[in-house]
C-alpha cells in the first residue's frame, strides 16, 4: 500500500488548468490574448495601526516603498507590493522564491501579519488592444480612463469580486478567487466570441 | 403607393426584398421599415384598437406610433408587440397584426353596446371578485394583443459599459452640432453619440427636397463626425438604431442598440448578438431628443388613413412613399405647410385647412399659397367620415376668442382619402424625467419644456421648443460650449444670438379643444386605449380630478405608445373640462422605459449558467469523474451523492452511510468558510463573537464554537483552531462565510478598533479531504508518516502538522459524524492530487466517497445541528437544547449575551429543538412538516428529517412549543403521503441523539 | 445605481461594490447587563427611519472591505458627504 503513493509525483495544479486551452491559453485570438500566469505567488500583508512603522518595515524587509492608495510598488527582485486597503498589502512575488520570503517574513513586527493566500487565487494577464472592450462587458470600473500603470482596483467581474492591475507593461493582471475561476472564464471565453 | 423616381438615400431599389403581412406576401426595398413597405403596397388596415376592436391604420413614423402593433416571427425568435414602424424590413420577414383587422372581431361586433363601456367599465362592472372571475378568461381572451411567446428566446444579448465624459442623446441635426463642438474644443474629452434611427440626421432629411444647404450641412458633419469616430484609440462612440430609455442616479443611463430586428443570427458555430445593452456612466448629458407630433382633435378621428402630418411627409421624404391621392392637411401651426409643399411639388392633390386666421402670415405659407395650394384659413375639422378608412371631413370657421376657441360657421363637407394632421409638438423630455426633474408649460410654444436649470445636463433643438433647423445649430453650439464650461475644458463660453424669429417655427395657436368638439362622441385621445374626452369627462365627474387619477382611470398613456401622441392632448381637454390652465393640470410622472426592452436584453448573458456563479473546489473534476449529482448550497456545487449505476439517492445514501459507519469514508469539506485570525486579542475577539470560553484553547488544539446575533439568536457555528495564541483559524457553514466575514469585520472596524486583531478570508487558501470512519486512522498512517496518529497523542479536537503525500498539511481530527475522522487541509493547488491519492490507498478498506446527503444523515443520527436548517434566526442556544455552551464567566458582554435574559427569550412556550420518532418506523416525514394540535393547529415543524441506515429507521428533528418538556409524549405530524393523501402521522418526542449517544466511536477502533 | 466615493479608495465607485450597513452612530452599550430590556431592545431593534439627509455606514464589499460612513438624502438619494470610520460622529456630524 505505501509503495503506491511513495511512486506517485505530487501533482501540482493551477487555478486556471481545467479550463485553458491546449497551448495554455484561456483567449487566443486578434488583439485579445489571455493566458495564466503561473510562476507568480499571492502573499497577503496586513499592516499595523502605525503608518510611519509600516512604511519603515516594507523598506527594511523588502526594500520596497509601501504602496499608496490604489497603487503598487515594485522593488529589485522584481515583487510587486498592491495596495488592497488601509491595512492590507499584496506581495506578488516569484513562487520559486516562496521558503526564502517565508523566512523574511518571521521578521514582521507585532501589530503585522501574514496569510499566505497563493493557493486562494489565479492570476490571468490579459494583453492586447481588445483588452478593455473585453472586460467591459462584464466589469463597471472604468478601465479605459482610469486604470493606468502601476494602479490597482479590487472591483467585480459580472458577479466575482477580482482585482485588477496594470503592470509596467501595461498588460493587466486580473487576481480571481480560484472558486471564481470557472464563472469568470466562462464569461470572459463567451464575451470574447463576439469580439 | 410608391413614388415612381424617387431619390432617397436609404432607399435601395436594387435589392427588392420578399416579405410577408397577415399571410399576404409582398415586396419591399432595403431600408424600408415594415411600416413603409406595406403603405408602399398600399395596406391600410394594420390592427385592431384594445378596447372597441375598430380597425385601424398608421399614424406615425416611428416610436410614437400607437395602432400599427405587429408580431414578428415565429419560435425562438418571436417577438410580441413591435411597432411597424420600427421594425425594418429583411429579406424573409414573417409578420402578422397583433390584432387582426381583417378577421371577425367579437369586440366590433358589439359596436352598438359601445356606448355602455366608457370608462370605469370594467371597474364598476367587475368590482364584485366572483363576477369578475366568471368572465376574465374569456373577456382576455378577446381583449389584448400579441400572445406572449411560449419558446425560450434563442438570441444572445450582451451588456457593455461605458465611461464617458458627455453622452449626447439625439443624432439629429442638435445632436450633431453639439457632439461636433464638444469634440472641436478638447483634447481628451469622450463623447458618445446615440440616435434611435438607422442614419444619423433625424428631422433634417424632409428639408432636402427643398433646401439644398441641409444637404451639404449633412454631408459635411456626418463626416466630420466620421473623422473623429475612425481614428485608432477614437474618443467618439456612435450608436445608432440605439434607444437611451432610462435615466438612473448620478447620471448613469442605459440605452437599448438593436444590430438586427428578427433575421436569423446564428451560422455555423457563430452566433452574433441581437442586441446591446449600453449601461453608460456619463459627467455631463446633453438631450438633444427633439419632439413628437400632436394630432388635432375631432370627432371619429381614428378612422385608417389619419395620420400625423410630419409622419407622411417622412414617409414622402426619406421613403418615397404616401398612402394617397386626395390628401388634406389640417392643423394649427406652420409646419402642415411643410408637408403640403412636399406633396405637391411630387404631383399630389393636396389642400390645407388652418385654424388660424389669415394675415400675417409667415414665408412658409405664402410659399405654399404660390404654389397654388388651395388654403382654407380660419376652419376647423369637426369630424371624419367613413367607415373604417377615412373618406371626407366636415368642416366650420372657428375664431380664438381670448384663449378658448369658438365654432362661428355652418359645416360643409370636403373630400379626401388621406388626412394629415398636426396639433403642434412635445418636447420628449421623458428621459430628462426619469430621476425626478419637472417640466414647465410654456405658452408661446404651448409645450411641457424640461425645467430650466439641471446639473451636469443641458438640453438643444425642438426639445426646448426650437424648430428650424439652422436655429438649432445655434443653440446646440450654445449649450455645448456651457457644457465645455462645465467640463473645466474653457474658461467662458461663447453664446452666439439665435435669430429674430426663431421661435415662431414651432409656435402652435392655443390647443383646440372646445367643449362642442369635446362633447362629441368618439373623439379619441389614446389610440390604444380607445380613450375618448367623454371618458375624460367622466373621469372628472366622478372625483378624479388630479390628472394622475384621469390617466388610471380611463387608461389614458397605458399602451406601449405611453400616451407619446395622446397624452399632451389628453391634459390639454382635461385643463378644458376642468377649466384650469394646463400648466395647473401638469403631466403624469414620466418613469423608465421610454420605449420597450427585451427581458432577454436586460438579462444580457446572466443566464443559464451565467445567472449565478457556480464556484467549485479544486476536487471537482475528481466529483465529475466519479458520477456526482451536485447541489447547490450557496454558489457551491457540493457532491450531494455519488450513485453507482442503477442506484437512486436512496440507495446511494444507504451504502454510503453504512461505508462510513462501517468502515471507510472520504468527503470534500473545502467549501466552508475559513477565516484567518491573527494578532495579540485574536482571543478576546472569539470570546466576544462567540458564546462559549476560548482564553485557555491550547495551541494544537481545537473548539466547537455557536455563534449568535446581537438579538441572542443562532446565526452560525464551526470549530476553530489554535494555531499559537496570535493565531486562530475559524471556520464557518458553507453559506454563512461571507456574511459572517463580513458581521466581523463590522464589530471589529465600527466597534473595537482598539483591539489588535486582523481577519483575512483562506476559504479558497486551502481543500480539505476528509478521512471518516473506523478504518481512518490506518489509513492516515499510510498517507503521512510523520505525525503520531496512537490515539492518545493525538486526541479529539486537536490537530497536527505534517506531510501528506509529499504535500505539507494541517490535519485535524474534527467528527460531523460521531465517527473517528481526520481533516487533511493542504493549500488548494494539491486538492484534486491529495483527493485521487486518498482514494487509491483507501481502497484496501473500501474507502467510499460521500456527499451532503449522507453528511446530513450521519450528523442528523448524532443530533447535531445544521445553522439554517435546524435554526431559522429565531432559535437561540437554550432553544436548542446548548446551555452548555454559554460561557458564565467571561468577562465581557459577548454578542448576544444580553439577550438571553430578555423575557421573551426564557418563556417555557418556545419553539425548541427536539428528536421525533415515526411511531411506523418506515415512514419518513417530509421536511416542513407541520405538527399539529388537537384544533388542527401548527405547534412545530419538522426541520431534518432521513431514513437511518445504521438505525434501520426513520429519524427526525423538529421544533416543537415547550418540546423540551414533552419528552415520550406522543405528537401528531400532519403529511401528503404519496397516493394516500393527507395524512396525520404519530410520532414520539424523543432527545434529538439517536446513535451512539455515549460518544465511543468517536476514537475509533484502536 | 448611484456612485459613492470610497473615503479610502479616494475613488468614485459602482454601487454595486458596496453594501449598506445601517444607520449611523449607534453605538454598542458599554454595559449591557445594566440596561433594562427595554432600553437593551432600543438598541437592538429601533432606528430613526430619518426621511431627508440620513447618516448611515456603507462597506466597500467589493473593494477595500472598509467600513464608512455616508450622509445621503433619502429622498433624492443624493450624496451629500462621505467620510472615514470616526472621521465624523454623531457630535459633529455636518
Amino acid at each position: 500500500m505505501s509503495s503506491l503513493v511513495e511512486n506517485n509525483v505530487v501533482e501540482f495544479r493551477t487555478t486556471f488548468q481545467p479550463v485553458l486551452d491546449q497551448d495554455g491559453f484561456l483567449i487566443n485570438q486578434d488583439d485579445l490574448v489571455c493566458r495564466e500566469i503561473t510562476d507568480l505567488s499571492l502573499m497577503v500583508i496586513r499592516t499595523s495601526k502605525d503608518h510611519k512603522k509600516n512604511a519603515i518595515t516594507i523598506k527594511d524587509i523588502f526594500n520596497a516603498k509601501l504602496p499608496e492608495s490604489l497603487s503598487a510598488s515594485l522593488n529589485d527582485n522584481g515583487d510587486n507590493f498592491l495596495w488592497i486597503s488601509p491595512d492590507e498589502i499584496w506581495l506578488l512575488h516569484n513562487r520559486n522564491n516562496k521558503d526564502q520570503l517565508l523566512e523574511k517574513l518571521k521578521s514582521l513586527p507585532k501589530g503585522m501579519s501574514t496569510i499566505d493566500s497563493s493557493g486562494a487565487y489565479g492570476i490571468l494577464e490579459f494583453s492586447g488592444n481588445n483588452v478593455d472592450a473585453l472586460l467591459s462587458r462584464w466589469m463597471s470600473y472604468d478601465l479605459e480612463g482610469s486604470l493606468t500603470i502601476g494602479k490597482v482596483v479590487s472591483t467585480t467581474c459580472g458577479q466575482a469580486p477580482v482585482c485588477v492591475y496594470r503592470n509596467i507593461q501595461g498588460n493587466l493582471l486580473m487576481m480571481v478567487r480560484h472558486s471564481f475561476s470557472h464563472y469568470v472564464a466562462g464569461l470572459l471565453k463567451d464575451s470574447a466570441k463576439r469580439i | 403607393m410608391r413614388l415612381k423616381n424617387h431619390k432617397s438615400d436609404f432607399i435601395d431599389q436594387s435589392e427588392a426584398l420578399s416579405f410577408i403581412f397577415n399571410n399576404k406576401s409582398y415586396k419591399g426595398y432595403k431600408g424600408d421599415t415594415l411600416a413603409s413597405a406595406l403603405i408602399a403596397n398600399d395596406v391600410l388596415f394594420f390592427a385592431r384598437s384594445f378596447k372597441y376592436g375598430r380597425k385601424r391604420g398608421l399614424m406615425g413614423s416611428g416610436v410614437e406610433e400607437p395602432n400599427a402593433l405587429v408580431s414578428l416571427e415565429i419560435g425562438g425568435r418571436y417577438t410580441p408587440n413591435l411597432k411597424a414602424t420600427e421594425v425594418m424590413l429583411y429579406d424573409g420577414l414573417s409578420a402578422v397584426s397583433s390584432s387582426n383587422p381583417n378577421s371577425i372581431d367579437f369586440r366590433a361586433l358589439i359596436k352598438p353596446l359601445h356606448r355602455f363601456m366608457p370608462a370605469g367599465f370594467y371597474y364598476k362592472t367587475f368590482i364584485k371578485q366572483k363576477v369578475w372571475a366568471m368572465v376574465e378568461d374569456s373577456l382576455r381572451s378577446i381583449a389584448g394583443f400579441s400572445k406572449a411567446p411560449t419558446e425560450k428566446d434563442e438570441d444572445v444579448y450582451d451588456h457593455i459599459f461605458h465611461h464617458t465624459e458627455v453622452l449626447v442623446v439625439g443624432g439629429g441635426v442638435a445632436g450633431i452640432t453639439a457632439a461636433l463642438e464638444v469634440l472641436n474644443n478638447s483634447k481628451t474629452t469622450r463623447v458618445i453619440l446615440v440616435d434611435e434611427r438607422a442614419h444619423l440626421g433625424g428631422e433634417l432629411f424632409n428639408e432636402f427636397q427643398s433646401d439644398d444647404t441641409a444637404i451639404s450641412w449633412h454631408h459635411d458633419n456626418l463626416s466630420k463626425l466620421l473623422e473623429f469616430k475612425n481614428v485608432a484609440n477614437s474618443r467618439l462612440k456612435i450608436f445608432s438604431r440605439s434607444t437611451a430609455y432610462a435615466w438612473y442616479d448620478h447620471n448613469y443611463i442605459e440605452v437599448l442598440q438593436t444590430n438586427a430586428t428578427g433575421e436569423s443570427l446564428i451560422s455555423g458555430v457563430t452566433q452574433a448578438a441581437r442586441k446591446v445593452l449600453h449601461k453608460i456612466r456619463a459627467k455631463e448629458v446633453i438631450l438633444a431628443t427633439g419632439a413628437h407630433e400632436r394630432p388635432m382633435l375631432f370627432e371619429t378621428n381614428d378612422l385608417a388613413n389619419i395620420m400625423l402630418s410630419q409622419s407622411v411627409r417622412r414617409y414622402l421624404n426619406e421613403f418615397g412613399v404616401i398612402s394617397g391621392k386626395d390628401v388634406v392637411l389640417y392643423g394649427n401651426n406652420d409646419s402642415i405647410y411643410s408637408t403640403a409643399i412636399d406633396i405637391k411639388n411630387n404631383a399630389i392633390n393636396c389642400k390645407v385647412i388652418d385654424i388660424r386666421p389669415s394675415g400675417g402670415e409667415s414665408e412658409t405659407v405664402l410659399k405654399a399659397k404660390k404654389l397654388g395650394i388651395e388654403v382654407l384659413q380660419g376652419y376647423a375639422v369637426l369630424k371624419a367620415h367613413g367607415t373604417n378608412l377615412v373618406k371626407g371631413i366636415e368642416i366650420s370657421s372657428v375664431e380664438l376668442q381670448g384663449k378658448k376657441w369658438r365654432l362661428t360657421g355652418p359645416s360643409k363637407r370636403l373630400n379626401c382619402d388621406l388626412l394629415a394632421s398636426s396639433g403642434g409638438f412635445n418636447p420628449v423630455v421623458h428621459l430628462d424625467c426619469h430621476c425626478g426633474a419637472k417640466t414647465f408649460f410654456d405658452e408661446d410654444s404651448q409645450a411641457f419644456l424640461p425645467q430650466k436649470v439641471r446639473k451636469n445636463r443641458q438640453v438643444c433643438g425642438s426639445i426646448s421648443a426650437i424648430g428650424f433647423w439652422k436655429d438649432v445649430v445655434i443653440d446646440a453650439k450654445n449649450k455645448a460650449q456651457l457644457i465645455l464650461l462645465s467640463l473645466g475644458e474653457i474658461k467662458k463660453s461663447t453664446q452666439d444670438s439665435m435669430s429674430k424669429n426663431y421661435l415662431d417655427y414651432y409656435n402652435a395657436s392655443q390647443f383646440f379643444v372646445p367643449i362642442e368638439i369635446l362633447n362629441r362622441p368618439k373623439v379619441f385621445i389614446d389610440m390604444q386605449n380607445d380613450v375618448t374626452t367623454l371618458d375624460v369627462a367622466l373621469a372628472i365627474r366622478e372625483g378624479y380630478r388630479s390628472i394622475e387619477h384621469i390617466k388610471r382611470y380611463t387608461a389614458m398613456g397605458f399602451g406601449t405608445d405611453q400616451g407619446k401622441t395622446g397624452n399632451i392632448n389628453g391634459i390639454a381637454v382635461a385643463a378644458q373640462f376642468l377649466d384650469v390652465p394646463l400648466s395647473e393640470v401638469g403631466t403624469t410622472t414620466f418613469r423608465p422605459a421610454y420605449t420597450g426592452v427585451d427581458f432577454g436584453a436586460m438579462a444580457g448573458r446572466e443566464v443559464g449558467g451565467f445567472f449565478d456563479p457556480q464556484r467549485y473546489t479544486t476536487i471537482h473534476d475528481s466529483h465529475l469523474e466519479s458520477g456526482a449529482e451536485f447541489e447547490v448550497v450557496g454558489q457551491w456545487y457540493r457532491p450531494w451523492y455519488y450513485p453507482k449505476s442503477g442506484e437512486d439517492i436512496h440507495q446511494a445514501v444507504n451504502r454510503e452511510c453504512l461505508a462510513v459507519r462501517t468502515s471507510l469514508g472520504m468527503m470534500d469539506a473545502s467549501t466552508l468558510g475559513k477565516i484567518d485570525v491573527q494578532g495579540k486579542d485574536s482571543r478576546e475577539f472569539l470570546s466576544r463573537v462567540y458564546t462559549n470560553a476560548w482564553m485557555k484553547l491550547a495551541p494544537g488544539s481545537c473548539r466547537y464554537g455557536l455563534m449568535c446575533n446581537e438579538k441572542g439568536m443562532i446565526i452560525d457555528d464551526g470549530v476553530s483552531t489554535c494555531i499559537n495564541d496570535n493565531h486562530f483559524i475559524m471556520t464557518t457553514t458553507t453559506g454563512g462565510a461571507a456574511s459572517v466575514y463580513s458581521a466581523l469585520e463590522m464589530w471589529l472596524q465600527t466597534e473595537w478598533s482598539d483591539l489588535d486583531v486582523h481577519l483575512s478570508s483562506v476559504t479558497d487558501q486551502f481543500a480539505t479531504v476528509a478521512v471518516v470512519g473506523p478504518n481512518a486512522r490506518n489509513l492516515m498512517k499510510v498517507l503521512c508518516h510523520d505525525i503520531d496518529f496512537e490515539r492518545d497523542n493525538f486526541k479529539f479536537m486537536q490537530w497536527r502538522p505534517g506531510t501528506v503525500c509529499g504535500v505539507q498539511a494541517r490535519v485535524m481530527r474534527i467528527s460531523f459524524s460521531g465517527e473517528l475522522a481526520y481533516e487533511i487541509n493542504i493549500e488548494a493547488n494539491y486538492g484534486r492530487y491529495i483527493w485521487d491519492e486518498v482514494a487509491l490507498a483507501g481502497k484496501p478498506w473500501n474507502i467510499t466517497p460521500y456527499g451532503t446527503e449522507s453528511m446530513h444523515v450521519l450528523r442528523a443520527e448524532k443530533g447535531y445541528i445544521i445553522v439554517g436548517q435546524d435554526t431559522d434566526g429565531s432559535m437561540t442556544p437554550m432553544d436548542v437544547n446548548m446551555k452548555w455552551i454559554l460561557a458564565k464567566d467571561k468577562p465581557f458582554s459577548y454578542i448576544g449575551r444580553r439577550s438571553f435574559s430578555i423575557s421573551a427569550l426564557n418563556s417555557d412556550d418556545r419553539f425548541q429543538l427536539v428528536g421525533l420518532l415515526t411511531k411506523d418506523a418506515h415512514v419518513v416525514l417530509p421536511e416542513g412538516s407541520h405538527i399539529i394540535n388537537n384544533k388542527g393547529g401548527s405547534i412545530g415543524y419538522v426541520t431534518s428529517s432521513y431514513f437511518s441506515p445504521i438505525l434501520r429507521r426513520s429519524i427526525a428533528m423538529a421544533q416543537l412549543k415547550g418540546g423540551l418538556s414533552k419528552m415520550t409524549e406522543i405528537v401528531l405530524v400532519k403529511i401528503v403521503q404519496e397516493k394516500q393523501g393527507l395524512k396525520e402521522i404519530p410520532c414520539e418526542v424523543s432527545r434529538s441523539v439517536f446513535y451512539d449517544i455515549e460518544g465511543e466511536k468517536v476514537d475509533g477502533n484502536e | 445605481m448611484f456612485l459613492i466615493v470610497c473615503p479610502y479608495c479616494k475613488e468614485s465607485r459602482d454601487q454595486n461594490e458596496f453594501s449598506p450597513a445601517g444607520e449611523a452612530f449607534i453605538a454598542r452599550p458599554q454595559n449591557p447587563e445594566e440596561l433594562s430590556d427595554d432600553e437593551w431592545s432600543d438598541y437592538v431593534f429601533y432606528r430613526t427611519n430619518h426621511k431627508g439627509d440620513h447618516w448611515e455606514q456603507w462597506v466597500h464589499t467589493n473593494g477595500c472591505r472598509k467600513y464608512f460612513l455616508v450622509k445621503r438624502s433619502t429622498i433624492s438619494h443624493e450624496i451629500l458627504e462621505v467620510a472615514a470610520f470616526g472621521e465624523v460622529t454623531s457630535e459633529n456630524p455636518s
